[in-house]
């Protein structure tokens, strides 16, 4: 949460037409934004009302005559109120006017379950905007790559889709934070951890329950290599597939739901081609199922994935002999 | 404020380009020379050029989609719009954008495919303008059905918060899409325009045929936002002579109203005005209508006798990012 506000901070003190918008961020429900009201005013920090596509049309509206706006959409389930401008114009604009206009604009949503906030206020959204031409995907899942990568989205000409997993907005507080002009680019997957058996590419807050699960089977002399891919678009699949390459054995986690998520993406990347000959065990997706998420913690827990399904997903793969 | 004679032939000349380019646009379509989707004006010309006349290159537009006059009058060249509606090398965006073309040099925005979207893009270019201190006029053009999204009223509440330098052009043509105009509003004599009343925001309906009263009224709250003075919305009354587009089969047509408002074409009206001034006699008036047929026309002659874009250029201005495809 601090490296985020860090992020934001800077880039408003280093560029006047940075400014943030969104509903109650003078306040701030989850607190990223709290207190830049008192630095910047209310001219830079606006509170505006509730209707999200609206709020995301103004920002690109503004974006597009030397603005760079900040949108904030309190939680990521609501950017289906404004997907027709977030996956119609604000991804489409550049290529629709061939580049006459650009569309600096981060749109940052917090995202994800652990709270029993149930429904609507828990899904991992990132699936639904993947497939969208023009729209770059962050998904840090360390403090120092959320500073890194907000500022780089930031900077960027093209519209940013921003994830900030609210688990890791706390469970990262205390995490140390690079200071000053960090900035991560964007299509550079990070390896958070080496091993040669298994390849597990996790996303956000997955990476933290990959590492759990490397640390477990590390016990067992189970080399574990944990992907950390931190933007979804673009996605560094030359890291990824470079370490399947020498394990053989792919796993992807992800907290979004199964069918049509991510790890189906990349599994059909994983065995197209000459990918297809990497592999010695079929490819392992761990995902939230394809149901509503529940409002109750143990049925919550159980829709989520986690470290134990990582690990018998590794174990799954590593048990495969073939025919 | 009152309009020169130069200025009236312009006006004149806008109104005769805009019925002549979708003339021919529609006629090109029917023969299979072009692929794109004409939404003709016809009977409304006035208004695109009665409210672009009033603005400055500056000043930024978000164009209507019945609104080929809208780019003319904000200055996009005849040749470059017509090679886009045909899909050719040297369209404003080579055919990639179609009807839907943006035009940043003339500062006319693109044009959003779900209609009423590019409403909250307005409020937020205005606050743009706003924040930096610009004397830019923001004006939003769309029909009533568009302004029937709910987005109308969130435009209308940041323009009213924000106190935003945005000129809201609502044309209320009789018509939405296929249908007529009480499937869609509860009253028609109140029109839409007075929805700005809960915000505060000064609002009247003016003649959309009468192109001088289109244009003398625009410009008022144009210089008015201009000066710092908050938003305005006109609604421009006119009625839809022409289909939705191109090939609506048209059964749903009252043909007596259609009928009734044909004999206030916009552009018949100001050639007898034009007369009685003495500004120009029917010679004159015909050698005008000439000029303007043959530089239609001539777009269209060119575009055909054009280059089709190159297909490798199939993934350019995606985004800036390497591999974010």
């Amino acid at each position: 949460m601090q490296a985020l506000k860090e992020a934001l901070r800077e880039e408003m003190q280093r560029d006047d037409s940075v400014f943030l918008l969104g509903e109650d961020i003078q306040v701030s429900n989850l607190g990223v934004t709290a207190g830049l009201v008192d630095e910047f005013g209310k001219q830079r920090v606006i509170d505006t009302p509730i209707h999200e596509n609206a709020i995301v049309g103004a920002a690109m509206g503004a974006a597009m005559e030397g603005m760079r706006p900040v949108v904030e959409i309190m939680f990521s389930d609501f950017a289906f109120l404004a997907a027709d401008n977030i996956i119609n114009q604000v991804a489409q604009w550049r290529y629709i006017t061939q580049g006459q206009f650009q569309v600096p604009l981060v749109i940052r949503m917090p995202t994800g379950g652990g709270f029993a906030y149930g429904p609507h206020h828990s899904q991992s959204t990132e699936t639904h905007f993947f497939q969208t031409p023009g729209l770059p995907i962050a998904f840090p899942s360390t403090a120092a790559d959320a500073k890194g990568l907000l500022k780089t989205a930031i900077r960027s000409n093209d519209p940013v889709l921003f994830l900030e997993h609210m688990l890791l907005c706390l469970e990262n507080a205390e995490d140390e934070i690079p200071d000053g002009d960090h900035l991560v680019p964007f299509g550079k997957a990070a390896i958070r951890r080496e091993g040669s058996d298994v390849t597990v590419v996790a996303f956000g807050a997955m990476v933290k329950q990959a590492l759990n699960a490397a640390e477990t089977l590390a016990g067992e002399r189970i080399g574990v290599e944990v992907i950390d891919p931190r933007t979804i678009v673009p996605l560094d699949t030359q890291t990824i597939f470079a370490s399947v390459a020498k394990t053989s054995r792919l796993v992807i986690v992800e907290e979004s739901r199964l069918r049509g998520g991510l790890g189906a993406e990349l599994a059909a990347q994983a065995s197209a081609g000459d990918n297809f000959f990497l592999l010695d065990a079929p490819i392992e997706r761990v995902a939230a199922p394809n149901i509503p998420v529940p409002c109750t913690s143990v049925l919550e827990g159980a829709y989520l994935p986690n470290a134990e399904k990582v690990i018998a997903a590794i174990r799954r793969t590593l048990a495969y002999r073939g025919n | 404020m009152s309009i020169d004679n130069a200025l009236r032939l312009n006006l004149y000349r806008q109104c005769l380009r805009t019925r002549y380019l979708d003339e021919a646009h529609q006629k090109y379509i029917k023969q299979g020379r072009c692929q794109s989707m004409s939404h003709p004006a016809t009977g409304q010309e006035a208004i695109s050029a009665g409210i672009t006349a009033a603005l400055k290159p500056e000043d930024i537009l978000y164009p209507t989609f019945r609104g080929l006059g809208d780019y003319l009058g904000k200055g996009t060249g005849l040749n470059a719009l017509v090679a886009e509606l045909m899909g050719r090398q040297g369209g404003v965006t080579r055919g990639v954008g179609g009807v839907h073309l943006g035009d940043r040099a003339n500062n006319v925005h693109a044009l959003a495919g779900c209609l009423g979207a590019a409403l909250s893009l307005a409020a937020g270019s205005a606050l743009a303008v706003k924040m930096r201190g610009e004397r830019r006029v923001v004006m939003i053009h769309v029909g009533e059905g568009a302004f029937n999204t709910p987005d109308s009223h969130a435009m209308m509440n940041m323009a009213a918060i924000w106190d935003l330098p945005l000129v809201m052009i609502i044309t209320n043509n009789q018509f939405v899409e296929f249908s007529y105009h009480d499937v869609h509003f509860p009253s028609k004599a109140d029109g839409v325009g007075c929805r700005a009343d809960y915000y505060k925001i000064p609002n009247q309906r003016v003649d959309g045929n009468d192109v001088e009263q289109v244009y003398l009224e625009t410009r008022a709250v144009v210089d008015a936002a201009r000066a710092g003075k908050g938003p305005a919305l006109l609604e421009m009354v006119t009625c839809r002579i022409g289909g939705h587009y191109d090939a609506d089969p048209l059964t749903y047509i009252d043909k007596e109203l259609v009928d009734e408002w044909k004999k206030k074409d916009p552009i018949d009206q100001y050639e007898t005005k034009l007369q009685a001034i003495g500004l120009a006699d029917q010679a004159a008036l015909q050698v005008i209508r000439e000029a303007v047929k043959k530089e239609v026309d001539a777009a269209f002659k060119l575009a055909l006798a054009d280059k089709l874009p190159d297909p490798a250029c199939l993934f350019d201005h995606v985004t800036e990012m390497d591999g974010a495809l």
